[in-house]
């Protein structure tokens, strides 16, 4: 059982987690609106000429650029979505509930979120690679995230996250058979 | 759960109320209550060897297994 110190000092160290999670939902949150919106006012402002001069800029990589495009809008919707569910899952913590089925539930979510959302990113930048080779002077736009390694750190952390909720579902049924147990 | 606990049944016998018996054996009425509805998943020995002395009988007259 933790002390009472201990405790304050877990709680403070959640509430520090909570803030940053709550400026990151922020940020990401802001970025897909302004990407969404990007689009929207794109598609609409966008002239003839212009969508002709870009056909013959890129030739056959105009339905990739769409592909790389929806493909990164959908990786940083899914992060957004399991930074969310990890909103959650700190919230039952503040609350005093850190061994629940909810928790574990809601992290395996996340997880896979996480896990999904750094698939879509490499294939986004998989395909701009290959397209990227392939085009002659070599000015497909890089709409691709930059980093791979830290796409598979995402990938490293949501598969942590599934695991992880395997663990807290097994520690939640323990806990109710502690608390079960005159 | 095929275990089933006697406990109001010895309690009656003795002409004891379920506050006095968890006073005496240092659990809470809430845990004492839990262990008598049978949604305890365990009984300490610490618990059972109490409730004995308490009530001297033994454990058999608290617990019985039932198919």
């Amino acid at each position: 059982m933790l002390s009472n110190n201990d405790n304050l000092k877990l709680m403070k160290s959640i509430r520090i987690l909570y803030s940053i999670i709550n400026i990151l939902c922020f940020l990401i949150g802001f970025h897909i609106i302004a990407a969404l919106l990007t689009i929207f006012f794109g598609i609409i402002s966008l002239d003839v000429d212009v969508l002709r001069r870009f056909a013959t800029s890129y030739q056959n990589y105009t339905h990739w650029v769409i592909v790389v495009s929806m493909l990164n809008i959908g990786a940083l919707i899914l992060f957004f979505l399991g930074l969310y569910d990890l909103r959650f899952i700190i919230k039952t913590f503040l609350k005093g509930s850190i061994f629940s089925q909810k928790a574990s539930t809601y992290f395996k979510y996340a997880g896979v979120f996480f896990s999904l959302s750094a698939i879509a990113g490499i294939c986004a930048r998989i395909i701009y690679m290959i397209t990227a080779i392939n085009s002659e002077n070599n000015s497909v736009p890089e709409l691709a995230p930059r980093y791979f390694s830290l796409l598979l750190f995402v990938l490293v952390i949501g598969l942590s996250f599934v695991m992880i909720s395997k663990i807290m579902k097994k520690s939640s049924k323990i806990k109710e058979e502690n608390d079960l147990t005159i | 759960m095929p275990i089933i606990i006697n406990l109001d049944e010895v309690l009656q016998q003795r002409n004891m109320k379920s506050k006095d018996l968890a006073e005496k054996i240092g659990i809470t009425t809430a845990n004492l209550s839990i262990l008598k509805t049978g949604k305890a998943k365990a009984v300490r020995f610490s618990t059972l060897a109490a409730i004995c002395e308490v009530l001297d009988c033994q454990p058999g007259d608290i617990l019985s297994y039932d198919k």
